[in-house]
């Protein structure tokens, strides 16, 4: 705003007295000063722009397909981690089933295998035999071969003739005292 | 002009999208609408229940993943079908298509399918290969949701001892009902979005919640030795037309419950109706009979009124009251040893004893070895039994109760009091639970069930001794004898009082056959209980009935746990007086 006055001032004096004659020729000692032109081109700058734009774009959807990749294989591989689980329990299973001692006992009687009797004992301390033992009841009818009570799998006895009746067997262990 | 080309453009543009949201919104607005609603769940991911292990870590129940293949009506009716589809679409073809390869009823599914409502399951517990195989015939309105089952790899092995759950994986009876809040774990969640495959979007906001899998339970039970007694026990309900029967295996100086058998039993993959879920053993009262002789014995002993050697007068028959005393055979005028009377089982000479004791001291005795509370192992509906209180006696309590009439008890309260004697005169409460083991399989140990004195050692001895001539070849028992091994035991042989049906209440004609025993009698290892209820079609005598099962019961424990004869020679102890 201070500086308001001082400017009008030349504008105002031409309107007092007409303007010099030999004014035109005076070269001034102002003129307009062309425009400076820029040093730095612009086709670079554009192109850095699309590039980085471009390269955004292009990695955003890099990534968004490699997220999307990944997800798929984390659902495969789960599936298949769920298909693997599926079979380790079902195969659990048939073992535990095939462990029952029912199970078992059926598989036992199918090979003509028979219960033990009541072992003995050998006392180390004196040497004395304890206990009355007994030979394992033979079976009172030889069947042919019980399909045991198993989910799956079966046994075929490859092996010689299991015998019909079973030997006298003395079960001999040490007493408690000395374990 | 390049204005006006460029308002024409901007123009038809919106006119499209215009379109395209007419042909949205207006024309078929619910189909899209349900779509974007289908593709976000919260998938509940049921929580594996913790298996119920033996002692020795074999699993008898455990839990498996399962699939409920369900169906969805109102979908299926609304499903619109193109006129030559390959893919069946309607109830007839849908049900055609799937009810084999369910095993279901083709007729019955058709009917589920057309029945308008929203779901309706189809089959519980499908195996999840042949779930996914009906899935992936894409038809309308069938789908699955994950589902735990239930699973007993020993067939129904101690079936009473385990319970079982029912349809939403609840334990409603046995160690499952006791233990739920242990076995059953926490369930997980996830909340997302899906494509149309069925396959998580990645960047939509989920949430996820794993599962937490139940804790294992570990019994005391030992499988094998339980296999043992059941399929023995079975037999021989079968053999004698009992109306059950039930064996307990008890560790004396844990209170470890080995094997607790019962029959008939049931299916605890397949519960019907009119199974009974209860185990006799704990949750059935009976008259103990001449087993509760042993409770009188030491209850004199302990006071010092007799000794084994005292001589006891034992008329044919005995008046207390207004009640007339016999023993089970006739005799004359005998005088019998005290051990005599307990080896004879002699009613009058017991009520003798008893009456020296007094109304107080039985009581107090009783209640020390158990009677009338529970017994305290972790099982549900364990019955306190029935015990009179001193001021409830009549005058004719004193010649029944001491022989085991008039007071009714559990079978484990019974094998617990003989467990009480082979254990030197300590009670330990029974138990049945080891460990829990956490997710990892370590075991949680749990607290060791409280023990009491009951009697002093040497009356624990004193009464061992003489109850070894009940197995003797003079005794009640002869056929308990395992070989090779002191044994000491007793029979009863009550009338039993019926539980159900017309005679509610009332001596029904049938018998309670029992045997109770130890081995080895001077150095006991184990208490085996062999009782047989309903019994009198086929032989009730509980030295010719249960006396052979305690014998093998007995015999195959002692093998298992390699317990050795103790090579040592019973007492000769004198029965009848010179």
């Amino acid at each position: 705003m201070s500086a308001a006055p001082l400017e009008r001032s030349p504008r105002v004096m031409p309107l007092r007295s007409p303007l010099p004659k030999e004014a035109p020729k005076r070269t001034s000692p102002l003129r307009v000063v062309p425009p400076r032109r820029s040093s730095a081109a612009k086709a670079p700058f554009a192109v850095m722009l699309v590039v980085l734009l471009g390269g955004g774009l292009l990695g955003l959807l890099l990534l968004n397909t490699l997220v999307a990749q990944q997800s798929f294989s984390i659902h495969d591989l789960s599936a298949k981690d769920k298909a693997l689980q599926q079979r380790e329990q079902d195969l659990s299973s048939q073992v535990q089933a095939l462990e029952a001692p029912a199970s078992l006992a059926a598989r036992a009687t199918a090979l003509h295998m028979v219960p033990s009797g009541p072992p003995a004992f050998l006392r180390l301390s004196d040497g004395k035999v304890l206990g009355d033992p007994q030979a394992g009841a033979a079976p009172t009818v030889v069947k042919p071969v019980v399909k045991p009570a198993a989910p799956t799998g079966s046994t075929t006895w490859t092996g010689p003739k299991p015998p019909t009746t079973t030997s006298t067997t003395t079960v001999v262990k040490p007493t408690g005292a000395h374990r | 002009m390049r204005l006006r080309s460029g308002l024409v453009i901007l123009g038809a543009v919106v006119l499209l999208l215009a379109g395209r949201l007419v042909q949205l919104q207006g024309l078929q607005p619910q189909a899209y609408a349900d779509h974007g609603v289908q593709q976000t769940h919260v998938v509940t991911i049921p929580a594996l229940r913790g298996s119920v292990l033996d002692r020795n870590g074999n699993v008898l129940a455990l839990s498996v993943l399962k699939k409920n293949v369900y169906a969805e009506p109102r979908t299926i009716a609304a499903a619109t079908c193109q006129v030559g589809a390959t893919i069946p679409c309607d109830p007839q073809t849908i049900a055609a298509k799937i009810a084999p390869m369910l095993g279901l009823d083709t007729a019955s599914v058709q009917a589920k399918l057309s029945n308008g409502k929203g779901f309706v399951y189809l089959k519980r517990g499908v195996d999840p290969a042949l779930a996914q195989q009906v899935i992936d015939l894409s038809l309308p309105g069938i789908g699955q949701e994950s589902t735990t089952v239930r699973e007993h790899p020993s067939n129904g092995l101690a079936a009473g001892v385990l319970g079982f759950t029912n349809f939403d994986g609840q334990g409603v009876a046995g160690i499952e009902q006791t233990f739920d809040s242990v076995l059953a774990g926490t369930p997980g969640k996830t909340v997302a979005r899906f494509d149309a495959l069925g396959r998580v979007i990645p960047t939509s906001a989920d949430s996820h919640v794993d599962p937490v899998a139940g804790t294992d339970v570990q019994l005391t039970l030992d499988e094998d030795l339980q296999w043992y007694a059941q399929d023995l026990l079975a037999k021989q309900v079968q053999a004698t037309q009992a109306i059950n029967g039930t064996i307990v295996v008890m560790d004396v100086h844990t209170g470890e419950v080995l094997a607790f058998a019962s029959a008939p039993t049931y299916n605890p993959d397949n519960v019907k109706a009119g199974d009974n879920p209860a185990l006799p053993g704990i949750a059935d009262v009976y008259e103990p009979g001449s087993v509760n002789k042993v409770i009188t014995a030491a209850a004199a002993l302990q006071r010092g009124i007799v000794t084994p050697s005292t001589v006891i007068d034992v008329p044919p028959s005995y008046k207390v009251s207004n009640t007339v005393l016999h023993d089970a055979e006739k005799h004359g005028d005998e005088h019998l040893t005290f051990t005599g009377v307990l080896a004879k089982s002699s009613n009058i000479g017991t009520v003798k004893v008893a009456q020296q004791v007094g109304v107080q001291g039985l009581y107090d005795t009783m209640r020390a070895f158990g009677f009338g509370s529970k017994s305290g192992v972790q099982l549900p509906a364990d019955s306190r039994g029935l015990l009179p209180k001193p001021s409830q006696w009549s005058g004719t309590s004193i010649a029944n109760i001491p022989i085991g009439q008039g007071v009714s008890t559990t079978v484990l309260q019974v094998a617990s009091v003989y467990a009480t004697i082979a254990n030197d005169g300590v009670r330990v409460q029974p138990t049945i639970v080891k460990a829990e083991r956490d997710s990892a399989g370590h075991p949680i140990a749990v607290p060791a069930p409280p023990s009491r004195r009951v009697v002093s050692p040497q009356v624990a001895t004193t009464i061992r001794q003489m109850l070894e001539s009940a197995v003797s070849l003079q005794g009640t028992a002869p056929l308990a004898a395992v070989p090779g091994y002191r044994v000491s035991g007793k029979t009863g042989t009550a009338q039993r009082v019926a539980t159900s049906g017309p005679n509610q209440g009332h001596y029904d004609g049938t018998y309670t056959s029992s045997f109770v025993g130890m081995a080895p009698a001077d150095a006991p290892k184990f208490v085996v209980a062999v009782v047989l209820q309903g019994t009198g079609k086929k032989g009730y005598f509980g030295g010719t009935v249960s006396a052979p099962l305690f014998s093998k019961v007995m015999g195959f424990a002692l093998r298992s746990y390699d317990v050795p004869p103790t090579g040592t020679v019973p007492p000769r102890f004198q029965l009848v007086a010179p």
